[in-house]
């Protein structure tokens, strides 16, 4: 019973950090490892004409997006670029700002990255400065999320550590209280035998 | 009174070969309970510090400063622990009289109980991360605390450290019986921080009770902040007193509790000015203040403060022989109750004091607080009970170990 406990709790956890593991990968890493842009999206920002890269079709909220800018007007001299993102009505999101590496550059733009919190309809505000003055280019842009679990089984899966220190207390308690019980009956045994010998 | 610890039977005798491997596992127990104590720390000041990130600026992306800073917490309590079981596992191998104080697992590994207590917590805070950020996706920012897997991150939390009080106490209980008496102090010094971190968390996860979670019961609602509160104030401090064997032990772990409260308070307002600064970010528009969200629990200081004191006074009596050992869990409790009593009692006052001043009077609203002290005193008891239960399966388990591997032996 113990061993099969034990090994219960071993799977689970070389499980829950293999499963850890592939969640950081998707929301970190796996944006950043990618081919070549699937999405384009063309805006005007003031004076510069732009084109927005995306390597998703879909936009997973939650998850690092990256994207690229180019400009595509002839624009002499340097560029600077501001990213963030704003919620649609009703989302419940906040300003997400998102980084752009303005040193880089790529064959479909300057790179960057941004995340949209949550699932909804977002807009993407790209801020761009140069010689010709700044401009603003405001893009539509609809963030997915996966399906929603029931609220039981989140509060379950949540409670797990709670369920977790509940039955190893109930365990180690039965335990003890039989090993106690051993003991007491070894030790009136041993206070019989001695007893006996003695008379 | 005596502790539980000091009660414990002399079990096992030690051969002279092992003594020196039990004053290194003994001092083995106490660097990584405080190692595990430091980047609790790290957890804690992380989570404040994210707390108020969410509640002035909002959640922006998954790895802000103050997630990586709860990240570390969590990463490095589950490597230290890692580490600490596996040279515990090693150093049993080769002084078997070392396996008297500590637990196998699955015949490979073998270490203190603590430890993997720390390890299961940190899986389980770990696994939660990943899946707050899909219940923010699906929710948005304004996702409360008590939401599923704040809770998971925060149970696993709070299961760690019950795994560093495990380990700290074992590590006491062992160099007490080596004679080492420096370890044995630090271990105790160690054992009193954690079980005020243990409060400070406990704390934090009430603070959405101060703002809006509310019980209701037909026509009355109630807070649920006082009565939460007396479970877990009571429930730490009776932990406190069966654990450590000292004058004044729920006393040191409510001081420490509020030296934490101040270096939280020192640590978030400027870091998080920084920040906003650092990363181009604005306020939301209901932001009204920098500051840090588990300050305002420092309010309930003299309640914490004079619960602490009476069951201080419990031990003392006990130790003076006017309170038999016997009937100190009952009389425990009694203090428990009767600081609580004093405490809600001046609350209500003070309510019944505002209610009368506010416009339209609040005859209503006393009654409300007079079923929120009722139920207050009514958690007291499971609280107390538990503190007890905890502690005395944790000697119990020390004692059983070391009688079990003599008698394989």
């Amino acid at each position: 019973m113990r061993t099969t406990m034990q090994l219960i709790l071993g799977l689970f956890a070389v499980a829950a950090l293999v499963l850890t593991g592939v969640a950081f990968y998707q929301i970190v890493l796996a944006s950043t490892i990618h081919g070549a842009p699937v999405r384009f999206i063309s805006a005007e920002a003031g004076p510069y004409s732009l084109k927005l890269a995306l390597y998703s079709d879909s936009i997973n909220a939650g998850e690092v997006v990256p994207f690229n800018i180019a400009v595509t007007s002839g624009t002499q001299g340097p560029l600077t670029y501001q990213v963030a993102a704003t919620p649609g009505l009703g989302v419940p999101g906040s300003l997400a700002q998102g980084n752009v590496d303005a040193q880089q550059s790529t064959p479909y733009g300057v790179p960057g990255s941004i995340t949209l919190v949550t699932r909804g309809s977002w807009t993407l505000h790209v801020v761009i400065s140069g010689p010709a003055g700044q401009g603003e280019a405001a893009i539509p842009l609809t963030a997915v999320a996966p399906p929603a679990i029931p609220a039981w089984l989140a509060w379950n899966i949540g409670l797990l550590p709670l369920y977790g220190l509940l039955l190893f207390w109930v365990v180690q308690s039965r335990r003890l209280a039989k090993q106690q019980r051993e003991e007491e009956h070894t030790q009136q045994a041993g206070i019989v035998e001695l007893a006996k010998e003695v008379s | 009174m005596t502790s539980l610890e000091q009660s414990l039977p002399q079990t096992h005798a030690i051969s002279g070969g092992a003594v020196k491997g039990l004053k290194d596992l003994a001092r083995l127990r106490l660097v990584t309970g405080s190692i595990l104590l430091l980047v609790s720390l790290v957890g804690v000041l992380g989570a404040d510090w994210d707390i108020q990130w969410h509640a002035v600026v909002g959640r922006d992306q998954t790895f802000t400063p103050p997630h990586d800073l709860i990240l570390l917490g969590i990463g490095l309590s589950g490597i230290v622990a890692l580490v600490s079981i596996l040279i515990e596992t090693t150093w049993s191998g080769r002084h078997p009289d070392l396996r008297a104080y500590g637990a196998d697992f699955l015949g490979l590994l073998h270490s203190s109980l603590g430890l993997y207590l720390v390890g299961f917590g940190a899986v389980c805070s770990a696994v939660a991360f990943p899946l707050d950020t899909y219940w923010h996706a699906l929710y948005g920012i304004d996702v409360s605390l008590w939401a599923p897997f704040h809770t998971m991150i925060y149970t696993g939390s709070v299961l760690s450290t019950f795994g560093v009080i495990s380990l700290l106490f074992e590590a006491a209980h062992l160099a007490e019986r080596q004679h080492a008496r420096r370890t044995a102090l630090f271990s105790y010094i160690g054992l009193v921080a954690t079980l005020g971190i243990l409060l400070s968390k406990f704390s934090t996860f009430l603070t959405p009770a101060l703002s809006g979670h509310t019980l209701r019961l037909g026509a009355i609602t109630l807070t649920f902040f006082p009565f939460l509160l007396a479970l877990v104030a009571v429930f730490v401090c009776v932990l406190a007193v069966r654990l450590v064997p000292w004058m004044g032990a729920a006393t040191l772990v409510v001081a420490g509790f509020l030296l934490i409260l101040l270096l939280v308070s020192t640590f978030v307002p400027p870091m998080m000015t920084l920040l906003v600064q650092v990363e181009h970010e604005t306020y939301l528009a209901r932001a009204s203040r920098i500051g840090s969200t588990i300050v305002p629990l420092s309010g309930q200081t003299p309640a914490l403060l004079l619960l602490a004191l009476c069951l201080d006074g419990v031990v003392w009596l006990g130790r003076r022989g006017t309170v038999a050992p016997s009937r100190q869990t009952t009389w425990m409790l009694v203090a428990a109750l009767a600081s609580m009593v004093l405490v809600a009692g001046f609350t209500l006052v003070l309510a019944g004091v505002r209610a009368q001043a506010a416009p339209g009077g609040g005859g209503g609203r006393a009654g409300h607080l007079l079923l929120g002290f009722v139920l207050a005193l009514l958690l007291t008891i499971p609280g107390s009970l538990l503190g007890h239960w905890l502690a005395q399966t944790m000697s119990r388990t020390l004692t059983m170990n070391q009688m079990l591997h003599t008698k394989r032996r």
